[in-house]
């Protein structure tokens, strides 16, 4: 099914990010974590120089002559006022990474290759659009893989061998899982954006509906949410955070997953470290299991005639079209509904109305007028 | 033998090919013939699987393209322009091409380069003329069985043309592939090709011999005694080329014998027929304003 002459041909077009993001991951594993390791180092240097500012009672008077770890053991209430070994993780830096990289790297294995005649010279070969796709995905998971591997291998040690070694000893298994977690969201992110190839008909078109893709489950929710306490009056919160914590979300979207990870009990209590071992990692071998197979299916579909167009199957546009005119409706409803306190309906309903008028118009020129634009 | 067996596609709700049909034997030069927009990039396009058709199929033998990619190892598609290798420098591109296909010869490939004096530069720095003969020399190292060019001359100066169709005849004396070229250079098709598929608004409007497309139309000039008489010219089944005094020259699109005898009820001077060029043909037969694209 693989091919190493279609590696090689994609290896090509995307090395230069590849080692970039090798590059830039072992920086994201590190460099936070060595600052995070500095702070640290200010905070007790702050607590020794004043004591009083800090808890009351709790901070014994020999405070000057205490070792590093005592700060982080024997004074609990200081310990959290410093950090622990879930702050001096990288996570949202490394994902951070990874999204930015993702879309990058999707977005020049399918994007750029269908803004050229690369794409053309691709299906013409005597390779399935199975094996070239699989192609492109194995490229870019292994740059995100080998870039945790590094990166986090080199944290590891940096933490190890730091005088802050003490807060990772027994821990480190622990702290691998977190790498495995954030190598499939990685992979989801990546996974997700090389989908969305075959949506748009373009490099910047890919990129954009892989923001959109990836922001779209919060969003609609939060924008459901803000309609539903704007028309009932009844404001929950504990509906909203438990529809973000729910295992749907978790799965439809790699930043909820990764932002239900509670760092700070994952090294203390567990049923904690239970949740994040079974539903954060599932979840995402889920999403990457739904994305690969949609993104396979929609590559194969994909009409080819339509590369360069902002929006690949011009038979969907109604769809597209539709789900904007609800999304920007609801969003121009919550704005003009916040004019007033307690929120107007009747505001409601002339921002739904406003909103969903200028998602028409925007529509309309965004899908249809420079969709042929972009192909001529 | 590579048959195309009715090819429809839509794109954005037009027809742009309609029931395309015709086979391709081993060993024939075919020139596919249109005016721009008729279809033809988008029918060999579609004959190697870059675009999927709507309805029909592309055989290769008994297999279809579609179902079986493998087979393009032996039918290979050159589009009208270098730009998908533009990063790559020649060598790469004949080591990726060596890779893809296992019966590339690289020596073949090496040998048109030293020919034609080209240096292994990224192929995007070499000349138009050069790219073209870059690309065409990859695709013929393959030493595949068929291969669909797309405009192969296009742009190119008189010499570098030369040096194309020159390869290409090669390849056919040498090997027994066939080649389906796609081409405005109707002087240049002449020459080379054995039959020719006339693409109209998508539709395959003849197979045929050049000398069947010549045979087909009719080219005429004519003396009269006095002045060229008006319903000759306002006849609409032929185009009047020029009209010097007594003197006109017209292409009419079907050889008639009623079209003869109104020629002859003016008791013309001189009626001299005029060899028919495939330009000539490819103008009466696919010409006329109402198909300009």
């Amino acid at each position: 099914m693989l091919s190493k002459v279609l590696l090689k041909k994609d290896w090509k077009q995307v090395s230069l990010l590849w080692i970039l993001l090798i590059g830039l991951g072992i920086l994201a594993y590190t460099i936070p974590v060595f600052n995070e390791m500095q702070f640290y180092d200010e905070q007790i240097r702050n607590i020794q120089q004043n004591p009083s500012q800090y808890d009351d009672g709790v901070i014994p008077r020999d405070v000057a002559s205490l070792e590093t770890e005592d700060f982080f053991t024997t004074i609990p209430g200081v310990g959290y006022a410093i950090g622990e070994l879930g702050t001096l993780l990288p996570i949202e830096t490394v994902v951070f990474l990874y999204v930015v990289f993702g879309f990058l790297m999707a977005s020049v294995l399918i994007g750029s290759e269908r803004n050229s005649q690369m794409s053309d010279f691709s299906m013409s070969l005597p390779f399935s659009r199975n094996q070239l796709y699989i192609s492109k995905w194995l490229i870019g998971v292994s740059g995100i893989i080998l870039s945790s591997l590094i990166g986090g291998a080199a944290m590891l040690i940096m933490i190890h061998l730091s005088r802050y070694a003490f807060l990772i000893e027994g821990e480190t298994l622990k702290v691998i899982a977190v790498i495995g977690l954030v190598i499939l969201i990685g992979i989801s992110v990546f996974t997700l954006s090389l989908w969305m190839g075959s949506f748009g008909g373009e490099a910047i078109s890919q990129v954009v509906w892989s923001i959109v893709a990836f922001l779209f489950p919060i969003g609609i929710l939060t924008l459901v949410n803000g309609s539903i306490q704007v028309i009932t009056g009844y404001v929950s919160y504990e509906w909203y955070s438990a529809a973000m914590e729910s295992l749907p979300m978790r799965i439809l979207s790699p930043l909820v997953n990764i932002a239900n990870v509670d760092t700070y009990n994952l090294f203390t209590d567990n049923s904690v470290w239970r949740d994040f071992t079974t539903i954060a990692p599932l979840s995402s071998l889920l999403f990457i299991g739904l994305t690969f197979a949609l993104g396979l299916l929609m590559f194969n579909r994909a009409p080819q005639e339509n590369n360069g167009r902002f929006f690949m199957f011009t038979g969907w546009l109604w769809l597209v079209h539709v789900v904007m005119i609800i999304c920007f409706a609801m969003l121009g409803g919550i704005i003009f509904s916040a004019f007033s306190y307690p929120s107007s309906v009747i505001l409601y309903v002339i921002g739904f109305i406003i909103g969903g008028f200028l998602a028409h118009l925007l529509a309309r020129r965004l899908l249809y007028r420079f969709n042929l634009q972009l192909k001529s | 033998m590579l048959t195309v067996q009715q090819l429809t596609k839509k794109i954005d709700r037009q027809t742009v090919l309609d029931g395309v049909d015709f086979t391709v034997h081993r060993g024939e030069i075919v020139a596919l013939v249109g005016r721009n927009g008729a279809g033809k990039t988008t029918l060999l396009r579609t004959m190697v699987g870059i675009i999927r058709p709507d309805t029909g199929d592309v055989l290769y033998g008994k297999s279809s393209i579609f179902h079986a990619p493998e087979l393009k190892r032996d039918v290979i598609f050159v589009p009208d322009s270098a730009d998908a290798l533009k990063h790559y420098t020649v060598n790469e591109a004949a080591a990726l091409y060596e890779s893809i296909y296992p019966s590339f010869n690289r020596s073949t490939f090496r040998e048109t380069l030293t020919r034609y004096n080209i240096e292994n530069k990224k192929i995007r720095q070499l000349s138009k003329g050069q790219k073209a003969m870059v690309t065409l020399s990859l695709a013929f190292a393959v030493q595949a069985k068929y291969y669909l060019l797309d405009e192969p001359t296009d742009g190119l100066d008189v010499v570098a043309k030369s040096d194309v169709l020159k390869l290409m005849i090669t390849q056919i004396e040498q090997r027994d592939c066939s080649i389906i070229v796609s081409s405005h250079q109707l002087h240049e098709l002449e020459r080379i090709a054995d039959r020719v598929v006339m693409i109209e608004k998508g539709r395959v409007k003849a197979v045929m011999t050049l000398e069947e497309a010549r045979a087909l139309s009719v080219k005429w000039q004519v003396v009269f005694q006095d002045e060229v008489p008006v319903e000759l010219l306002e006849r609409k089944d032929i185009e009047i080329l020029s009209v010097t005094g007594r003197v006109v020259l017209f292409m009419a699109r079907e050889r008639s014998d009623e079209l003869e005898a109104f020629v002859d009820s003016y008791k013309p001077m001189l009626v001299e027929e005029i060899p028919m060029s495939l330009e000539d043909v490819f103008r009466v037969q696919l010409g006329g304003e109402a198909n300009v694209v």
